[in-house]
């Protein structure tokens, strides 16, 4: 099997970017919510080393759903309005993995408790990832990226049972 | 009551809410094992391993149960004789006992929070429980990928059809299929005459009939949306017009097949296919 298709989850029958990024997306935003009540007084039973487990947790589930991603944007037909749409989730995302990989190193400095900076990476890295995010679900949902790739087959072996015109097989 | 439905299925937002809230269980859960795994391997009390798995089982399964209910939402929209509507069940009743399991296991382990190591059936039970939540998360993103479920469900305003209607039998004959009541405008009706797969679609002027799948990747056209007298498919915004079939736009390449049909007395009746 060809590398791409490895990557695009040929194997799997479904793309593997999406199911992989609910690492990052989930971890980090726990993070940060958890760095919000450490701020507003919960430091007892150690938020701060969990925010740091979900940072680190989320940056290697990210660093895993790179590649998957970029060999499905290689997909997209150069001429789609899908294909600029993923260069900005592309920037985001890539965005979103810089500020929390500052953020994880910032937190080797500190104990536990959470400083203004550290709050800031925190925050800015979850804003973005969350608009990568929804371009990402864009992406998916309102252009259809991925969908039916590898189950046309069946699709259309239905659609020709049940009476359907279909182009012929090339 | 079809605004309220329509927001939980995410129309709004041009994407459903189900799948994004499911992003926090599915990170934090195997999250929760694997500091699990941790207290065994790295037993120290600073790291709080065990107070964090904790932390992540019980924040993982309340926001599951919440992304559950959203997603019962979803499912509610499937239509019930799509071949979707098995692996969905599948994949709510897999969901659940996932969440069951976690929640026992998040049981196992509430009196042994000062301990260095999470109590091993707990590690155990939140194990079982991930495998089966992946197994599951597969079967979901099956949902998406493979049977396209609530891809550009948001483009159209009308719920979708419940299910599809069987029109009698007969060969190149006009048969009624549904009150003209049933199908308002901007709506479509999914049929079934013999084994040919039809939509039913009623524009400003009168109903159309035309094939049901899509020539390019074959989505299904009685889901997708209505503008003026031009069809768009749910996944890949191939555009047709129902009244000749003609592609209009989009990926598609091939025109529909177009079936007769029309409004007589309160029903719309179709002509089934010679063969």
């Amino acid at each position: 099997m060809k590398l791409i298709d490895l990557l695009q989850g040929k194997w799997l029958g479904h793309p593997l970017h999406p199911a992989l990024v609910h690492v990052p997306i989930g971890a980090w935003l726990v993070a940060c919510v958890l760095d919000v009540a450490n701020l507003a007084g919960w430091t007892q039973g150690g938020p701060g080393r969990l925010a740091l487990f979900c940072v680190a947790f989320g940056l290697a589930g990210a660093v895993l759903a790179a590649a998957p991603g970029l060999a499905d944007w290689l997909s997209i037909k150069p001429d789609k309005p899908a294909k600029k749409l993923g260069v900005y989730h592309l920037l985001l995302n890539v965005a979103a993995m810089i500020l929390w990989s500052i953020n994880l190193i910032q937190r080797f400095d500190t104990e536990q408790a959470v400083t203004p900076p550290i709050m800031i990476t925190s925050a800015a890295g979850t804003l973005l990832v969350l608009a990568g995010g929804y371009l990402g679900s864009l992406l998916a949902f309102d252009h259809g990226i991925a969908v039916a790739r590898f189950s046309k087959q069946q699709w259309r072996e239905r659609a020709v049972r049940e009476g359907a015109r279909v182009p012929e097989e090339n | 009551m079809a605004a309220a439905k329509n927001l939980l299925l995410g129309k709004p937002f041009r994407s459903p809410l189900h799948p994004a809230l499911v992003h926090v269980p599915i990170a934090l859960l195997p999250l929760g094992l694997l500091l699990d795994l941790g207290s065994w391997v790295c037993p120290l009390n600073e790291l709080y391993l065990v107070r964090g798995a904790f932390l992540c089982l019980a924040a993982g399964l309340l926001t599951g149960l919440l992304a559950g209910l959203v997603g019962f939402v979803d499912y509610s929209e499937i239509r019930r004789d799509h071949p979707a509507k098995k692996t969905a069940t599948l994949h709510m009743v897999l969901n659940l006992v996932a969440l069951a399991l976690y929640g026992a296991s998040l049981a196992a382990r509430w009196n042994h929070l000062e301990a260095m190591r999470t109590p091993l059936l707990a590690v155990v039970v939140s194990g079982v429980a991930t495998l089966i939540l992946a197994y599951s998360g597969y079967l979901g993103g099956h949902l998406v990928y493979s049977d396209g479920v609530a891809v550009g469900r948001h483009r159209r305003k009308p719920l979708l059809p419940r299910e599809t209607i069987v029109a009698p039998r007969g060969r190149g004959v006009f048969v009624p299929v549904a009150d003209a009541a049933a199908l308002a405008e901007g709506a479509t009706l999914r049929v079934k005459a013999g084994d040919t797969a039809i939509v039913i679609a009623r524009t400003e002027v009168r109903v159309h009939a035309v094939q049901e799948y899509c020539p390019h990747r074959y989505g299904p056209l009685s889901e997708g949306t209505l503008r003026g007298c031009e069809i768009v498919c749910p996944w890949h915004n191939s555009k047709f017009d129902v009244r000749s079939g003609k592609v209009t736009g989009g990926p598609a390449k091939v025109d529909l097949r177009t079936f007769r049909a029309e409004e007589r007395n309160g029903e719309i009746w179709v002509e089934t296919p010679d063969a």
